[in-house]
């Protein structure tokens, strides 16, 4: 009978099976407390299983011992990519706590003391940035939820928020990164106020007259390759404004509808009732028991693989207490930096 | 379907089906050079953990032909939610521990998966000085170390509700 230690297979299985015979004797589950040593475990077994505790249990994993530690920054990178590609992210925070609550894409909730949100509107998100207008003192800000940095816009020309939406070509922490607001003056205009980070010190005013060629209500703003765009509620056109030197030029696309399965490149997602389809099953996530009124900014997001768009909407239980009860919700698609070393206060 | 025979290191002998075998990638390499008729020594592997890995074997086909999806081929760990309900009553922290060890070494990669699952379940929502309670594991880190690590993770995520 011929056994498994033949020469051939030294590096094969012996090798590897002297490894664990070493240990073996440790093994034995009748001694109990004395040999049991977790630390001891394979470095690649250890970062499989911080892989699989996820990011939120990273915070104390990391602390356990040292091995655990290195296993924690090896299982890194998988972790950010798992937690990070499961859908949108929906922020919901009320001017009565400064206590705000996260339901990331796969599930989990998470509660965050963020009182700099008190009293603000989000406009847009880029990433994990929220674009913050303050209600009473009429400030613009970029705030990042996760980091807490804060970076100030000048004054914006208006006091007040009425149906203003917005889009952030890109993070606020880049020279070229360029802002735009767009609301209804009156019922003959639309203006758009520009604002380039890098270089401008005061928003830039652009009205948009010619409202008999378009006349919808702007739900949802977007910025592609130099051109902010702005959906309204029927969809079926949509208003764009270069920004390309500076030109700040208008026009009206027409869009193309085609049925689910028939996607073709340069397919996008529209979803105006994102939140309305999930109400009842966030309410009981979030905790929510009372009748609410929730004023949601959308985003894009992936869906499938199809860049999806995230509409405004503003969901309320009609219950005479509704209006009293009422949520920011902000629907996020995060991404963070795989060197967190940049995001320490 | 082919029996192979196996001795566990406490001088038991088990009969596994031959695909069920080859999902061991050390048993593979040493079948794909020796007959199938020998008998296989495996040293490293105690009974009570061969009797395991069996029982995981026959949950698994139970429920592919249940519900008809081939879940070894897929390499899917995560889908045997309530078998791994199962699996973890029964199994205390120490024979998790030795069952992780010898799954590595006898290379069964969907068995692996699991317990790296149901370990990793077992360290969620415990502060640290619970991890180190529970796993016996030995606190190596000076008070200065530790106070330098401890911010590192704080850009992620602030305070999540831990439980005691």
């Amino acid at each position: 009978m011929t056994g498994l230690f033949g020469n051939r297979f030294f590096t094969r299985i012996l090798k590897k099976a002297t490894f664990y015979a070493i240990k073996g004797g440790r093994r034995s589950p009748e001694k109990q407390k004395e040999i049991r040593d977790w630390s001891d475990l394979p470095p690649e077994l250890l970062s499989l299983i911080a892989e699989r505790a996820g990011l939120f249990a990273l915070q104390s994993f990391h602390r356990v011992c040292k091995a655990w530690n290195s296993a924690s920054s090896a299982a890194l990178p998988q972790i950010l990519e798992t937690e990070l590609n499961q859908g949108p992210w929906f922020l919901l925070y009320d001017d009565k706590s400064p206590k705000c609550k996260v339901l990331t894409g796969s599930g989990k909730k998470l509660i965050m003391s963020r009182p700099e949100l008190d009293r603000t509107t989000c406009l847009a998100t880029y990433q994990g940035w929220l674009l913050l207008f303050q209600q009473g003192c009429g400030s613009m800000f970029f705030f990042h939820l996760f980091s807490r940095r804060r970076i100030d816009l000048p004054q914006f020309p208006d006091s007040e928020l009425t149906d203003h939406v917005a889009a952030v070509s890109c993070s606020p922490t880049s020279q070229d990164c360029m802002v735009c607001v767009i609301s209804r003056s009156n019922d003959a205009e639309l203006e758009a106020k520009v604002l380039y980070l890098g270089e401008d010190q005061a928003w830039t005013k652009l009205k948009y007259s010619r409202s008999r060629v378009y006349t919808g209500t702007i739900k949802f703003a977007v910025y592609h390759t130099g051109i902010f765009c702005f959906f309204d509620h029927r969809n079926d056109r949509i208003l764009t404004l270069s920004t390309e030197n500076r030109a700040h030029n208008w026009s009206v696309i027409n869009l193309i509808f085609s049925p689910k399965n028939q996607s073709r490149p340069g397919t996008l997602l529209f979803d105006r009732g994102e939140l309305k389809k999930k109400f009842d099953d966030m309410k009981k996530k979030m905790g929510l028991t009372k009748g609410v009124s929730i004023s949601t900014c959308g985003t894009i997001t992936l869906s499938e693989g199809l860049p999806k768009f995230i509409f405004n909407e503003i969901i309320s239980d009609h219950a005479e207490e509704s209006k009293r009860n009422h949520f920011k919700g902000v629907w996020m698609q995060p991404r963070l930096k795989q060197n967190p070393s940049t995001y320490k206060r | 379907m082919k029996k192979i025979s196996v001795r566990t290191s406490d001088g038991q002998e088990f009969e596994l089906e031959e695909n069920l075998a080859m999902e061991s990638a050390t048993i593979k390499t040493s079948l794909d050079a020796f007959s199938r008729d020998d008998i296989i020594l495996l040293p490293n592997v105690n009974s009570w953990e061969m009797v395991k890995i069996i029982e995981f074997f026959t949950k698994v086909q139970e429920l592919e032909t249940k519900f008809g999806v081939k879940f070894m081929e897929k390499k899917e760990g995560r889908f045997l939610e309530a078998f791994q309900a199962e699996f973890d009553k029964d199994l205390s922290d120490d024979n998790l521990y030795c069952l992780l060890w010898t799954v590595d070494y006898l290379g069964i990669e969907v068995l692996l998966e699991n317990l790296c699952h149901l370990m990793a379940e077992r360290t969620k929502n415990k502060t640290v000085e619970s991890c180190r309670n529970l796993f016996g594991v030995q606190h190596d880190y000076t008070p200065e170390e530790e106070a330098e690590i401890r911010e590192d993770y704080s850009w992620a995520f602030e305070g999540p509700e831990i439980e005691e």
